[in-house]
């Protein structure tokens, strides 16, 4: 090695804490001796220690990338609802693998059972298609049934015949079953309507609804409701009844012990089933959407990570305008009927949309009941 | 995503993988939250607790199963660390307060605001010097990579070539700069 290849490996070592204890003494004695030598070495510390801060700066400015990133898809610094936590993945793969145990087990039971019914290698092949085990929708490929055609389904993932590809001409993957999704219509502003039972008042179709405002009372034994002066009568009704104004009146009185819940409830809740629109749900991880139109019938063809169960596509119909939006449990989606190609599925954060609110459940508020003469 | 996933590239030093850990961006601002704290600084100790992750992983030293609680005890431990300093700052500047002292500081801030600092001259020394050099001592002198993954994870024959090739590069570093001149920098 050159020497002051030499000198670096040993500046290196010391600065690294790993001379022993001989290599120590010789830096030591050339680090007192020989000025050069220490002002090398110093030279090299500033050198390492700014080497260490440029990379920590540089991995500082590319972490405030990621954090735009992260912040600009989660639009609402106060809703903490959007990205999982890796950390649940974890559990979600335990839930998984403990499903993928069970399966196993009852298949291995199913095994055993046939095994001791018959003994026969034929029975045990064929044990699993004849229990109809499902193995998450891949029929057709157990080891068993691969021996004997007849019992193959014929049902084969990206079937040409099927309808399900139809969204690949549109430039959306077409992997899975198509799934149907309730369509809703809702009239706004509509009438106010309400239930009242067990002590319990939801109020519908009007979602926005401010609770500072509202006041329950009673006159004898009616209830009504009070809401910016006007007065309502309440019925306990099971049914959704319109809400009908008795009066108006600046006292709702004084407060009593009792107290009922009020259930503002969103915009869906009132909504009609609707058939001017047909949707065609497909699950995939990442969020897309487009309408087209076949034989004069709109078609909202959908991607995403959803439960047809849990979303609603909801049409919002305005004296001037109608708008589309779909609701998968708390999240809300504004889609635009415009949109004929595949676009990205735009979610609107509670915080900052009062579109988004319309969708999403209020908490529950007990307000207490005053009463008037 | 998964955790191990995540970690596995990480490992690899695909850094871009870092991104994800953002995701436990609402835990730490829940904790700000309570403690006084608003998102800037939720943003501030994430990124210092993923910065010691990152560099506690690339040199080994990250042998924890459970990466959002190593994170958000690490955001913990700063923050309170933080307030501590807040706290004991705030009764020395109540016990001596001096003009002369504040002049100074002034002075020095203008001093370091006029020159480069140490940390901007290594890397323009860096980006000069160029690859696989830089590369080179980033993974060795900063994220201090074990000599044996280095040459396997940038294709030296050992980690003895490897070793030697990192002195050469440091050598040609210290040549585009003079102990006069990086020994005042900051």
């Amino acid at each position: 090695m050159e020497q002051d290849l030499k000198d670096i490996d040993l500046i290196d070592r010391y600065l690294n804490n790993e001379l022993d204890e001989q290599q120590q003494q010789v830096f030591k004695n050339r680090y007192l001796n020989d000025p050069d030598f220490k002002k090398e070495v110093e030279a090299y510390q500033k050198i390492y220690e700014g080497i260490e801060k440029a990379g920590r700066d540089s991995l500082k400015q590319r972490l405030e990338g990621y954090y735009n990133e992260y912040i600009d898809k989660d639009l609402s610094i106060e809703e903490d609802h959007k990205i999982i936590p890796i950390g649940k993945w974890r559990s979600n793969l335990l839930v998984i693998s403990g499903i993928a145990a069970s399966v196993l087990l009852v298949a291995f039971g199913i095994w055993y059972y046939t095994l001791k019914e018959t003994g026969t290698s034929q029975q045990i092949a064929q044990a699993p298609n004849n229990t109809k085990i499902d193995s998450g929708g891949k029929p057709g490929q157990y080891a068993g049934t691969k021996n004997n055609p007849s019992t193959t389904t014929p049902v084969k993932k990206n079937n040409p015949t099927l309808p399900v590809n139809k969204g690949d001409q549109y430039g959306l993957t077409t992997e899975g079953k198509v799934n149907t999704v309730r369509v809703l219509s809702v009239l706004r502003p509509g009438l106010w309507a309400y239930t009242f039972k067990d002590g319990l008042l939801s109020i519908y179709n009007n979602p926005s609804l401010g609770m500072i405002r509202l006041h329950v009372f009673k006159t004898g034994d009616q209830y009504n409701l009070w809401y910016d002066g006007d007065v309502y009568k309440l019925n306990p009704t099971a049914s959704i009844q319109t809400l009908i104004k008795t009066g108006q009146s600046e006292d709702f009185g004084t407060k009593t012990t009792e107290a009922i819940k009020v259930q503002v409830e969103p915009l869906q809740a009132s909504a009609n089933t609707s058939d001017n629109l047909t949707v065609r749900l497909q699950k995939a991880d990442q969020g897309q959407y487009f309408f087209r139109k076949e034989k004069g019938k709109m078609i909202l063809e959908l991607q995403g990570n959803f439960v047809p169960a849990d979303c609603k596509v909801i049409n919002v119909k305005t004296p001037d305008s109608h708008n589309w939006y779909l609701v998968n449990k708390s999240e809300v989606y504004a889609l635009d009927e415009k949109n004929i190609d595949p676009t990205r599925l735009k979610e609107l954060s509670g915080f900052a949309s009062e579109e988004a609110r319309l969708f999403i459940k209020r908490e529950l508020v007990i307000v207490p009941v005053y009463a008037r003469k | 995503m998964t955790e191990t996933q995540i970690i596995e590239e990480l490992k690899k030093g695909n850094e871009n993988y870092l991104k994800y850990l953002y995701s436990f961006l609402p835990d730490v601002r829940r904790f700000t939250r309570q403690n006084n704290g608003d998102e800037e600084d939720a943003k501030d100790l994430l990124q210092d607790a993923i910065i010691s992750f990152y560099e506690n992983l690339r040199c080994g030293k990250y042998s924890q199963n459970n990466l959002k609680g190593y994170l958000l005890t690490i955001c913990r431990n700063k923050w309170f660390d933080k307030l501590d300093k807040l706290k004991r700052q705030a009764n020395k500047i109540k016990d001596i307060i001096s003009i002369n002292e504040e002049a100074e500081e002034d002075r020095q801030f203008e001093f370091r605001m006029q020159q480069r600092s140490l940390s901007e001259y290594l890397q323009d020394a860096l980006n000069k010097l160029g690859e696989p050099c830089k590369t080179l001592i980033e993974a060795t002198v900063y994220l201090k990579i074990r000599m044996e993954q280095v040459a396997q994870d940038y294709g030296y024959a050992d980690a003895h070539s490897a070793r030697q090739q990192k002195l050469r590069c440091l050598k040609r570093l210290k040549g585009f700069t003079s102990y006069e001149h990086i020994i005042n920098l900051i």
